[in-house]
């Protein structure tokens, strides 16, 4: 038996311009992909909608969208496209680490309970850019097209994902300061009453015509982050190596893989996702969540305010400051234009998410397409337009 | 570190008057999943280290006897979690596995919605070195399809222990995490790299001699990614506490509202979380006396009933896997599954064999032993292997 390891502090490998060149290499190329789901199976839509904390019964419930309304089937909350593909489109550049920086979504119509969903991710964009997070970094840019089973484009999806060294984000310690809230009891009921109080639109429809700019959405809470959220998350959109395929993996990029400094066992990078140690190696100051996971947040948001019948067409989020465990998130929007597009009843949405100490963690603006009182005027579930 | 409240429930005489008031009666129990797919026959196997085809290529299945892809035996977990967990009552009293036997009728396949009927089957109270006063329950679990065939059936017993009484014994007092080195683990790679699996060739029941000894498998480093992020088709959702009702954030929140002494609250932060988390997290699990985040036991059943499967290649059929978890299996460990044949016989016209099954640590402690049964194909005309 080995002596444990040493616990001096792992050196991870930095920026080359030949790592930036290869990374360049592959823009344009279709990435293979490990795929976790393709069948949008009844149980696969309903697990997401939970696994997000979706109180919308449009999206919750197996029979509500088939009886209730007129699209006639369960659908998927939009951002459920992640698990057909995860957008985590980061790669070349072994041992400098991925973090999910943004997307941009647009979505032609929902995916139907029974669709088949495949995705094409590609790499879009190589930039380098510099920040306080870590000094030098590079931006990857992606372009998921997700594809039903009639080779329709449902949706498309242009990740945003920031490589970051980890030994100069450690010696930044940008968020090093930060530790975990603690909460004081009315806090904590704050939290319950919002959750309880939580409004749906729901089958009222959302007219364009009673929307007025400056109006709010009702705000929702998503928090105090916890393991069981992360699992439900992860379990549901996947990325997760098991077994035989984690040490495939680490033999074909061991720079790729997170060693535990106390006993040399090679783990994955998500494990930050659960465990503080791991993600104090890459500048982060505890575990942390996916950054995925408030996009979907705010959708949630941006689909409890419009309605059963609306349609959430683009979404564009930027993600600005981690969410460690135990932050609560609280999602709130405004209305900022109002439009007509190609005939179509358009609003425009500000939106953010801000954590319990008022920090704003992402930012973002989105595009609804809402009812209408005009009768000439179709509904979003009887238009089906280009993405 | 973090401090964890005094919010333990207590092992009273009524709690298991309430359990043992349910003995006899069969429960209809909602679906765990309302479609097997295949998504979730792929994700159950991967998720388990399983890569036999039969389980992950939809292709491969329709060339074999049973003309269909078929799910790996110990998928009906997923319908319901064969373990007490499952049960409930005697809230904010820890539960731990100590087992499974799990009788395996027929195939599950695509398509195919699998409901669980089960009742609580025997309960007593013990004292153990363990953690003191405690009770030990099992439960059946019936698995019927859509045709209302028996599947298969399960027992899942565990043993209900207070949780500070469990961390104040100090059992696994003096075991330390496993340093791994290059060498280790090239060795589990090789394993790996080298797992037989039997296939398409016939293993007729009439060549197995006694003694003889099966291929072993290993899965390891455990990894707590592995642990927590198997979701609804890897391990089924571990809480047991029904259907598609919980989720994540508000519906965390519900079910500590519904089930009152469920929740662990964190006394540093003030936040609840869930009481399974001793699975992820090193604080939670020596709380409980666990030397740190440990499996869920069931794919501990799951790798034995590999073992075998890969054995009895597609022509043959894991009858019944039945194990005594003796240990815990904790985060780094490695264990090997070994079985050797101890009997043969001939029921009506199944040729059975039995096997003598052992999981084993990198420490070379015997965490799993248990046994199965299989049936073979014959060269006798007339025999029979259930599919």
């Amino acid at each position: 038996m080995t002596e444990a390891m040493t616990t001096e502090r792992t050196s991870y490998p930095t920026l080359t311009p030949e790592g930036i060149a290869a990374a360049r290499a592959l823009i344009g190329v279709p990435l293979r992909r490990r795929v976790y789901t393709s069948l949008a199976s009844r149980e696969m839509l309903l697990r997401y909608a939970k696994a997000i904390g979706c109180r919308n019964s449009l999206y919750k419930d197996p029979s509500y969208g088939l009886l209730n309304t007129a699209w006639a089937a369960l659908i998927g909350h939009p951002t459920a496209l992640y698990c057909f593909d995860d957008t985590f489109v980061a790669p070349k550049l072994a041992g400098i680490h991925a973090i999910y920086a943004g997307v941009t979504f647009k979505w032609a119509y929902p995916v139907r309970a029974g669709d088949t969903i495949s995705a094409e991710a590609k790499l879009a964009a190589v930039e380098e850019k510099e920040g306080a997070f870590c000094g030098p970094m590079v931006l990857q840019t992606g372009e998921v097209v997700y594809t039903n089973q009639y080779g329709r484009v449902v949706g498309r999806a242009v990740p945003r994902i920031l490589r970051t060294p980890r030994d100069a984000a450690r010696d930044r310690g940008k968020y090093a300061g930060i530790s975990r809230h603690q909460y004081k009891a009315e806090e904590i009921d704050a939290i319950m009453r919002a959750y309880i109080d939580e409004e749906v639109r729901g089958e009222r429809p959302r007219y364009w015509e009673e929307v007025t700019v400056g109006d709010a959405l009702p705000p929702i809470v998503k928090g105090p982050l916890t393991t069981e959220d992360m699992n439900f998350f992860m379990g549901e959109v996947g990325g997760t190596l098991f077994f035989r395929e984690f040490l495939a993996h680490w033999r074909r990029h061991p720079a790729a893989v997170f060693r535990d400094p106390e006993t040399g066992m090679p783990d994955s990078w998500d494990s930050s996702l659960l465990r503080d140690t791991p993600a104090r190696e890459f500048g982060f100051p505890a575990a942390h969540d996916s950054g995925l996971q408030r996009v979907a947040w705010l959708d949630c948001l941006i689909t409890n305010w419009m309605g059963d019948l609306a349609f959430l067409r683009r979404l564009d989020v930027r993600l600005v400051r981690p969410v460690i465990h135990g932050d609560t998130n609280w999602c709130r929007g405004e209305v900022t234009e109002k439009r007509w597009e190609q005939g179509r009843p358009l609003v425009d949405l500000s939106v953010r998410c801000v954590n319990q100490d008022g920090d704003v963690t992402a930012a973002g603006t989105a595009t609804v397409e809402l009812l209408s009182h005009d009768v000439h005027v179709a509904p979003p579930c009887l238009i089906q337009p280009e993405v | 570190m973090t401090k964890h409240a005094k919010t333990v429930g207590q092992i009273t005489d009524e709690g298991i008057a309430d359990l043992k008031a349910r003995i006899g009666a069969y429960y209809r129990s909602g679906p765990y999943r309302l479609d097997v797919t295949v998504d979730d026959i792929r994700n159950h196997a991967t998720n388990n280290g399983d890569w036999n085809p039969l389980y992950v290529d939809p292709a491969y299945g329709p060339t074999t006897r049973y003309g269909h892809m078929v799910a790996h035996p110990t998928y009906v977990d997923l319908i319901l979690h064969y373990t007490v967990a499952a049960l409930g009552g005697l809230p904010g009293v820890h539960v731990f596995h100590s087992g499974n036997d799990v009788s395996f009728f027929r195939s599950v396949r695509p398509g195919d919605t699998i409901g669980p009927t089960y009742r609580p089957y025997s309960v007593e109270e013990k004292h153990g070195k363990f953690a003191g006063r405690m009770v030990l329950l099992d439960m059946e679990i019936i698995y019927r399809n859509q045709r209302d065939e028996v599947v298969a059936r399960a027992h899942g017993p565990g043993f209900r222990v207070v949780r500070q009484q469990a961390r104040d014994r100090g059992k696994y007092a003096a075991q330390r995490k496993q340093p791994y080195d290059t060498e280790a683990l090239e060795a589990i790679w090789a394993a790996y790299d080298g797992e037989e699996i039997h296939g398409d060739k016939p293993r007729y029941w009439e060549d197995v001699k006694i003694g003889e000894e099966l291929p072993p498998i290993v899965r390891g480093p455990l990894r707590i990614v592995e642990i927590a992020f198997r979701g609804w088709s890897g391990g089924g959702r571990l809480t047991g506490a029904g259907g598609l009702t919980a989720g994540a954030h508000y519906y965390q929140f519900e079910e500590y509202m519904r089930r009152a002494g469920y929740a662990e609250r964190d006394a540093a932060t003030g936040v609840s979380d869930h009481p399974h988390r001793g699975h992820w997290e090193d604080d939670f699990a020596r709380f409980i006396g666990v030397p740190g985040a440990y499996d869920v036991a069931v794919q501990r059943t799951a790798w034995m009933a590999s073992l075998v499967t890969n054995w009895v290649g597609d022509h043959g059929w894991l009858r019944r896997i039945w194990n005594q978890f003796r240990r815990f299996n904790v985060e780094g460990d490695t264990t090997w599954v070994r079985g050797r044949v101890v009997r043969k016989w001939i029921e009506g016209r199944q040729h059975l064999v039995e096997l003598e099954i052992a999981g084993t640590n990198q420490r070379g402690e015997v965490s799993t032993p248990g046994g199965a049964w299989a049936v073979l194909p014959s060269k006798h005309p007339g025999s029979f292997v259930p599919k």
